[in-house]
């Protein structure tokens, strides 16, 4: 028998030997696992809820413009035939669904006053599935695909106007050659976001319209895209790039489009790694002290066994590979437990509008879905290991050394 | 008897009572941090949103927050500013703002005209601190103004341009004056720089007939103090001709948030605390474990079992009590430490700071949360000794003798 399979049997025998020890310090080991799964998954799941959130109000997770509409935001930079970009994205498994948007900044005004706005041509019909805007609305109704001079407002711009549902607004904007143009529209609708760009700057009016009055023809400055998960969102952009190439369009991800979201989302991920360490640290060590407690407890037994004639690097290898048989179970039972748990409450939802004032509205959902990521639980498991190996060097170290007389003396 | 053995069982096996009580105090000691890292998060933005340009509470005249119109100014400023002595506030401005069209050499585009004393106001708002070209507003300024980037930027105006204002005065009519431009700020908030101008507010005041009116009071006061303050303008201000508000009633998207990303965190604690807990009993578990043959000894002796069930329960508090005190001593170190120092998480980032999130964390606590955190993890400790307890009380003298 080789020394290997010596120690894992006697490692396996030792635990077996104290069923209520192993006991402890497994579960110490799987609770704590099992927790941080739990923790991680909490915080993966929010994480990417509020970037969907920030992704999904208006920006969409990827945006095709005309080359250099980004930067100009001129007219003059529109996609000229939307429907062959279209084709291209039906056939992308990726993409769960696209709009197109005409995008201008223009004045409104009516009899009380007049302000900035961003106007904003969309297919309504469409857009209820691509973004969160329908979602936002405070009064009135959602833009219909039959409508015409249909307009809904920020509440912020809509206060400033003093326009309320049912009122007229004038709606100025610059053609590409340098003309202004105006049209009419009718209040429908008031949303409020919560965000400040969108409540006091947003104007959105059906697109047929508004590629009317600014003479666009088919011509629209965006299509924006939905992808199926947040996940695919980079793969798929990198792919749109290469079958759209050479043809005079710029593809960009949300996060090019809003690099403060990016910054603040990885504000957010570090802020959430120093919380998990800490947490990750408060486990290993009661890992570590039950460990301790455990082996503390064998003095005993491990001068009886240098009494009996076991070398130090025998009984330090021994207490290792226990400690690895610990891990193992541990883990084992603490994944499985963790699994579940995040899976069970990505299903359910945590709802925190039970402690929090109920609301929703700019990034946040109350309702919380864990998603436990692969890579979170191979990082926890690993940190596990590594830190129940490290701690159960010093015991191990410990009971090597013991005076065989002195240990036996020990009760 | 009991509480002497107990605290005599304590010290004679020191190596185990100091694995016991530390995996109290590491684990308390953990959770003041936490709460520290996300209460110092938490209290910057607050102050940082009152900071920029908000200010702590606000009197205006009734219905002017909702529907700001120059007409409707501060009815009574020099019984407010009493109001203010008596209660010492200093830490107060006065403001006089308006919409107004700023047209630049091409353009033009329309804007909030705030007039503000630049002196005072540096003792409510740091918005001083945002002028990325050129100067802020000086006392002795007259035809001096300040606008946001976004504005300067669209308006195609440089530090020391003129910009024409133009609003509507007391009565009516139209009202122009021109204001050389001293100052850009560049805050990182859309509200400020974009749509915003700064001017004195003697100038703006004389521009609009508006001698001696002003729309708003801003006060500036501490944490602790804002509620009393608030519900003591209340009273003695008439309901019907002022109103009196607070940051997070003009705001209440921040308080919002707050709110619930502390649910958030009570959750992700309870659960870290539970670990602890599980941790404090296990500890506790393998000590009692460990000394199965002395509670044996001790039965076979003649001590109750209820006896021996108090001695290790009270041992437990013992060392509950001793681990919180150095968990707490611990904990409070690492905030007082980092509320110095600040963890760096992104401070090469600088919009993050649109969301007056300050990408240096300097951590801090807030009172409930150590007093909730503390009573945790004292009852988790307490309560993780109960079962060892019963279990020893339920020994058989003979049995737990031959136990090795």
């Amino acid at each position: 028998m080789s020394d290997l399979a010596v120690y894992i049997k006697l490692g396996w025998r030792n635990l077996g030997l104290h069923p209520l020890r192993t006991g402890l310090t497994v579960s110490a080991l799987a609770l704590g696992i099992a927790a941080l799964a739990f923790l991680a998954a909490m915080n993966d799941g929010w994480l990417q809820q509020i970037k969907t959130n920030f992704a999904l109000t208006l920006t969409g997770h990827i945006q095709i413009h005309a080359a250099g509409f980004e930067s100009s935001r001129r007219l003059a930079d529109r996609i000229r035939k939307p429907a062959a970009v279209e084709k291209v994205l039906a056939a992308e498994r990726a993409v769960a669904t696209w709009s197109r948007r005409v995008r201008v900044s223009g004045l409104a005004s009516t009899a009380a006053g007049s302000a900035g706005v961003s106007v904003l041509g969309l297919q309504p019909g469409r857009e209820r599935r691509l973004s969160r805007l329908a979602h936002f609305l405070k009064r009135g109704r959602w833009l219909k695909p039959g409508d015409e001079r249909a307009i809904v407002l920020g509440s912020g711009l809509a206060a400033r106007l003093q326009a309320d549902l049912g009122d007229k607004v004038v709606l100025m904007a610059a053609l590409d050659n340098g003309d202004i143009a105006s049209e009419v529209f009718r209040v429908r609708g008031i949303l409020h976001s919560g965000v400040l760009d969108i409540d006091d700057f947003l104007a959105a009016a059906p697109l047929a319209r508004v590629q009317r009055w600014l003479d666009l023809g088919e011509g629209v400055t965006d299509i924006v895209i939905r992808a199926r998960s947040f996940r695919d969102v980079d793969a798929l952009a990198a792919g749109l790039r290469r079958k759209l190439r050479g043809r005079g369009l710029e593809v960009l991800t949300w996060s090019e489009i809003d690099p403060m979201a990016e910054q603040w989302s990885r504000f957010a991920d570090a802020y959430a790694w120093i919380i998990l360490a800490v947490v990750i640290l408060v486990v290993l060590a009661e890992v570590l002290n039950t460990m301790l407690m455990s082996l503390h407890e064998r003095t005993r037994e491990f001068g009886l066994m240098a009494a009996l004639g076991a070398r130090p690097g025998q009984i330090f290898a021994m207490v290792v590979w226990e400690t690895l048989l610990l891990v193992a179970l541990g883990g084992l039972v603490g994944s499985f437990i963790g699994v579940w748990l995040a899976g069970y409450f990505g299903r359910v939802g945590i709802d925190l509008s039970r402690f929090a004032a109920a609301f929703s509205f700019m990034y946040m959902d109350p309702v919380v879905h864990p998603a436990l990521k692969p890579e979170s639980l191979l990082q926890i498991l690993a940190a596990a290991l590594f830190g129940s190996l490290l701690s159960s060097l010093p015991p191990a170290w410990k009971a090597a050394r013991l005076d065989p007389a002195q240990a036996m003396r020990v009760i | 008897m009991i509480p002497a053995l107990a605290w005599r069982n304590v010290w004679r096996n020191l190596h185990r009572s100091l694995i016991t009580a530390a995996a109290v105090a590491l684990g308390l000691a953990a959770l003041l941090f936490l709460w520290g890292f996300n209460d110092g998060v938490h209290n910057s933005m607050i102050r940082n949103l009152q900071e920029v340009i908000v200010g702590s509470i606000h009197v205006h005249a009734r219905g002017y927050f909702h529907h700001p119109q120059l007409s409707r100014t501060v009815p009574d400023l020099p019984a407010v500013l009493r109001l203010l002595a008596r209660r010492g506030i200093s830490r107060y401005a006065l403001r006089l703002r308006t919409f107004a069209l700023a047209a630049g050499a091409e353009t033009s585009e329309g804007l909030v005209l705030l007039g503000i004393d630049p002196g005072r106001e540096a003792r409510v708002i740091r918005l001083q601190e945002k002028v990325g070209e050129g100067r802020f507003l000086e006392p002795r300024d007259r035809h001096a103004c300040v606008l946001g980037a976004g504005t300067a930027r669209s308006l195609g105006l440089h530090v020391g341009d003129e910009v024409v204002m133009l609003a509507v005065d007391r009565f009516g009519a139209l009202a122009a004056d021109k204001f050389r431009l001293v100052g850009i700020i560049d805050s990182g908030e859309m509200g400020i720089d974009r749509g915003l101008a700064l001017v004195p507010r003697r100038m703006l005041a004389s521009m609009l007939s508006m001698d001696g009116r002003v729309s708003e009071v801003v006060i500036r006061c501490r944490r602790n103090e804002l509620e009393g303050l608030n519900a003591d303008l209340r009273r003695r201000l008439d309901p019907s001709r002022y109103e009196v508000l607070r940051w997070y009633d003009m705001y209440p998207v921040m308080k919002q948030w707050v709110e619930l990303e502390n649910a958030f965190y009570y959750i992700f604690l309870s659960v870290v605390l539970f670990i602890v807990a599980a941790g404090i009993m296990n500890t506790v578990m393998m000590g009692t474990l460990e000394r199965i043959r002395e509670f044996g000894v001790m039965m076979a002796l003649g001590c109750a079992r209820w006896r021996l069930a108090a001695v290790v329960t009270l041992e437990a508090v013992i060392l509950g009590l001793f681990g919180t005190a150095l968990g707490t001593g611990i904990g409070l170190t690492l905030v007082a430490f980092f509320k110095h120092h600040g963890i760096d998480l992104a401070s090469r980032m600088t919009t993050v700071r649109r969301f007056y999130i300050d990408p240096v964390v300097h951590t801090e606590i807030n009172l409930d949360h150590l007093t909730l955190t503390l009573a945790a993890v004292m009852l988790a400790a307490v309560a993780a000794a109960l079962v060892p307890a019963i279990r020893a009380a339920r020994l058989q003298p003979v049995e737990a003798i031959r136990h090795v």
